[in-house]
């Protein structure tokens, strides 16, 4: 139970920095499973070479954001599906260097990643929990800072109109290469905090399914609103456990749901809320206004 | 066609200079050797037929588009050096002929994206929350605020920008566009949506920023009881070139004017 | 110098078909903006028609084929009708996540099915290699390279002459007018994925007693996605000029530098091309209205 509370916390932190590249500064990504294993294998790499895990996970983080300043700034001039095509080739390279470059990631074996031992073991699932907690709600805080700062603002205004933003200043090549930047530092985190909750690191959790798979959360919870990423996450995360029995059926239930979704609830979870709460808000008005009227007469 | 200049050309004091500027788009001249200058504290304004390349060479002054040929200077300073993104910078910023409103923010919260380029606080500042980061966002919202006030639309400063009616969007476009106090100040045709109520309150608006701010307006418009309400001084295009310059009273008599609006069959603008 | 020619040869036949595959994602993508992510596992899933048709049931060649196509064509009519119609509105690359969740529920529906292990399909022609100056070839490499041209002439004129070929290039050009003129955009929709169908559906079969048929069979054709890239998905002319040339390319790598590289050709290809010239290689250039 703590074990998949954890496994929801570590994929919403990833979808959380999607979000905020794809929701808000709109730029589409198909790599963030790649931005993850960067930072996974990287803390996992220098904890296996007798560096502390607390020194690991930020270079993991800022290893894999310095990957996405890497994509982001080609990515300038990259819109729509061709950005989609070369952010997929980006995770798909990624895949074959974490097969090949046996070296350092251990190839197809994969790579163990451990928990921390200092101060104390964090051996324990409920120990450990308390590491992510305390990791990943400070970085959502900062996300929804982020979001509703300038800089949330200027994502936004890029992704609506690129041209007026530029007249009022917004630099683009800066401000869309920083969202690949925060979102990549997310994954990474995210990667890290990932390896040591299963043990160890596999290449084959790191394919493009599996950067499909942050933005169906995205998707699923609702773009551009931050807590459709932890919804989506929670879903992403919930359902094999569901599902644990039949196993068989655990991917064809995946993608039927997930299409009955994109149909119903185009705009995902929180966009459905959103939708009722305003009609909600107006059928009280419209009450309101009608025993006012009536009262009058 | 060019027209012998019967003024001198550029008897403004060279705030902002537009010197022969030419642009092509899809084979034809957009602009044709344009020239004009405007004088610090003035409305000038720039109309002409549709097609006629005003809205382009709002473009090309705040370098939403490269030029062919021509120079521009404001205050001494060559415009075209200049990036699109640092011309807010300059003390210029401008509205747009379909608004341009951001539809994921409020009202106020589109009229702060017009304070974008003004205070310094860094990423980090925003991300953690510090206190310089609060104090700027506080500052915006002030700001912005009062510049909602200017155009009547205080009450709206919580919805959400895009579910106003056309003619209030163009009235925030117009706050954003004000809040950061510019010296020059590009309107794209500010009046078109507006109703004749909303339009004499723009116009009343316009003329105050000029008399009591000092603010130099650039506009353009097809809006004829405006431009010849509250003009200094008129440019005229046709087909991408000056065809006219002067004020209201010898533009609404000048019968090459006339002749631009009603328009000839046989003339096309230049190729290039 | 004839081993040279013996890779080359080798490498057209296998960029054939990743000509074709690009060919029906392109078309699918000019007339209806969908990115089908799927095709590959529409491969696998002919193949896998067409093998219970031919081992299952035991049927002789020919039916099992066209019965095999024909389930094709219905299932992506199924597809482009009930995951693709309803999102016709939303931004492009919900597109490619739908896909990718087609893709996801072909490959697990193709293992409830027919279970993880591969099956073998039997040859269709005879397995003897020809000897054309030195070169070897099966007869079924003349059939799959034969069969690519053949359906790159019929789509060519297809286009050109039939009235459903140019009521798709329609469709391409502007839906608006297209639908003014009387040529109903929703016919069409489900046409090129008709075509698409028949398409892959061939690639499939043919390539069934070469490659084996199992589940995950449907990766080996994400080339055909970036040879789709190289024509800009928009370029018919680029995804036949590329597919060849990626064939020849990969298969070349594949010999001279080492099997792994093989794989990693195409994507680094792909990437170039993204960055350098995002519309394309051979993009038909597309005039922006400023």
């Amino acid at each position: 139970m703590i074990y998949i509370i954890s496994l929801v916390l570590v994929y919403s932190i990833a979808a959380v920095g999607l979000d905020i590249l794809m929701g808000y500064s709109g730029q589409v990504c198909f790599g963030q499973a790649g931005f993850v294993a960067v930072g996974a294998y990287t803390t996992a790499f220098l904890v296996k070479n007798g560096f502390s895990y607390w020194v690991s996970l930020p270079i993991g983080g800022i290893v894999a954001a310095l990957t996405g300043l890497m994509i982001g700034l080609p990515a300038i001039r990259i819109r729509g599906h061709y950005l989609a095509l070369a952010t997929m080739s980006f995770a798909y390279i990624i895949h074959l260097i974490l097969v090949h470059w046996e070296s350092v990631t251990g190839g197809p074996r994969g790579l163990i990643a451990a928990r921390p031992s200092w101060p104390f073991s964090f051996e324990k699932d409920k120990y450990f929990y308390f590491v992510i907690i305390f990791i990943v709600i400070p970085l959502f805080i900062v996300a929804r800072n982020i979001v509703k700062s300038k800089y949330g603002r200027a994502f936004l205004a890029i992704q609506k109109d690129e041209i007026v933003s530029k007249s009022m200043g917004i630099n683009l090549t800066i401000y869309k290469t920083l969202a690949f930047i925060v979102c990549s530092f997310y994954a990474g985190v995210a990667g890290g905090l990932y390896g040591p909750l299963i043990g160890f690191l596999d290449p084959l959790s790191f394919t493009i399914l599996d950067s499909a798979l942050y933005i169906m959360m995205i998707v699923l919870g609702g773009r551009g609103t931050l807590v459709g990423a932890f919804i989506g996450a929670a879903f992403f995360a919930i359902l094999p456990e569901v599902l644990r029995e039949a196993k068989k059926w655990q991917e064809l239930a995946f993608g039927l749901t997930f299409i009955c979704f994109l149909i119903f609830m185009p705009n995902g979870v929180m966009g459905f809320i959103r939708r009722y709460q305003v009609s909600f808000v107006e059928k009280i008005r419209e009450m309101e206004f009608l025993r006012h009227y009536f009262e009058e007469k | 066609m060019h027209l012998p200049s019967t003024h001198e050309e550029g008897s403004g004091n060279g705030f902002l200079q537009v010197r022969n500027l030419s642009i092509c788009f899809g084979g034809l001249k957009a602009l044709n050797k344009v020239n004009f200058s405007v004088t610090e504290g003035q409305i000038f304004s720039i109309i002409g037929p549709n097609g006629a390349g005003k809205t382009t060479a709002l473009n090309v002054i705040t370098r939403l588009y490269e030029p062919d040929d021509g120079e521009i200077v404001f205050r001494e300073e060559e415009l075209l050096k200049v990036r699109a993104d640092q011309i807010i910078g300059k003390r210029i910023s401008r509205t747009f002929q379909n608004v341009g409103l951001f539809p994921g923010l409020t009202t106020l919260e589109n009229v702060m994206v017009g304070l974008h380029s003004s205070g310094g606080a860094g990423f980090f500042s925003s991300a953690l929350k510090l206190k310089a980061s609060r104090e700027e966002e506080a500052w915006k919202r002030i700001q912005a605020m009062e510049a909602l006030k200017l155009v009547n639309l205080e009450d709206q400063a919580s919805e959400v920008a895009t579910d106003l009616p056309f003619g209030q969007q163009k009235l925030v476009g117009l706050a954003r566009a004000l809040v950061s106090k510019p010296l020059l100040l590009i309107l794209d045709e500010p009046a078109s949506g507006l109703s004749p109520l909303e339009v004499g309150q723009l116009m009343d608006l316009i003329r105050r920023l000029r008399d009591e701010k000092g603010t130099t307006i650039l506009l353009v418009e097809h809006d004829m009881r405006v431009v010849m309400g509250i003009s200094n001084r008129i440019a005229v295009l046709n087909f991408g070139e000056k065809i006219a310059e002067g004020n209201p009273g010898e533009i609404r008599n000048n019968p090459l004017v006339v002749e631009a609006y009603l328009g000839e069959e046989e003339e096309t603008g230049q190729a290039c | 110098m004839l081993r040279l020619a013996q890779l080359i040869v080798d490498g057209t036949v296998l960029g054939g078909t990743y000509a074709i595959c690009a060919l029906g994602m392109v078309v699918i993508f000019k007339a209806t903006d969908v990115i089908n992510i799927a095709q590959g596992e529409l491969v696998m899933m002919a193949a896998f028609f067409g093998f219970t048709f031919r081992v299952y049931f035991g049927w002789s060649f020919t039916p099992s084929f066209l019965l095999a196509i024909g389930f094709i064509i219905f299932l992506s009519l199924a597809i482009e009708r009930l995951a693709l119609r309803p999102l016709i509105k939303a931004p492009i690359w919900t597109n490619i996540i739908t896909t990718m969740a087609v893709l996801i529920i072909l490959q697990a529906a193709a293992r409830l099915i027919w279970g993880p292990e591969p099956y073998a399909f039997p040859p269709y022609l005879s397995r003897m290699p020809l000897n054309i100056a030195g070169i070897r070839l099966t007869h079924q490499d003349v059939a799959i390279l034969g069969t690519s041209i053949i359906y790159m002439i019929l789509l060519f004129l297809f286009f050109k002459y039939a009235r459903i070929g140019k009521g798709m290039r329609a469709v391409q050009m502007d839906k608006e007018a297209a639908s003014l003129m009387g040529i109903s955009v929703r016919k069409m929709y489900s046409y090129v994925w008709m075509l698409n169908a028949i398409l892959v559906g061939t690639i499939g079969i043919l390539l069934a007693p070469r490659l084996g048929v199992y589940s995950t069979m449907g990766l080996l054709f994400i080339k055909g996605f970036v040879v789709a890239v190289m024509g800009g998905f928009t370029s018919l002319a680029g995804s036949i000029v590329g597919g060849f040339l990626l064939g020849v390319v990969e298969t070349l790598a594949g010999f001279y530098i080492s099997s792994t590289m093989k794989d990693i050709v195409s994507f680094i290809i792909l990437i170039l091309i993204l960055i350098v010239k995002p519309t394309g290689l051979f993009a038909e250039s597309v005039t922006k209205r400023v």
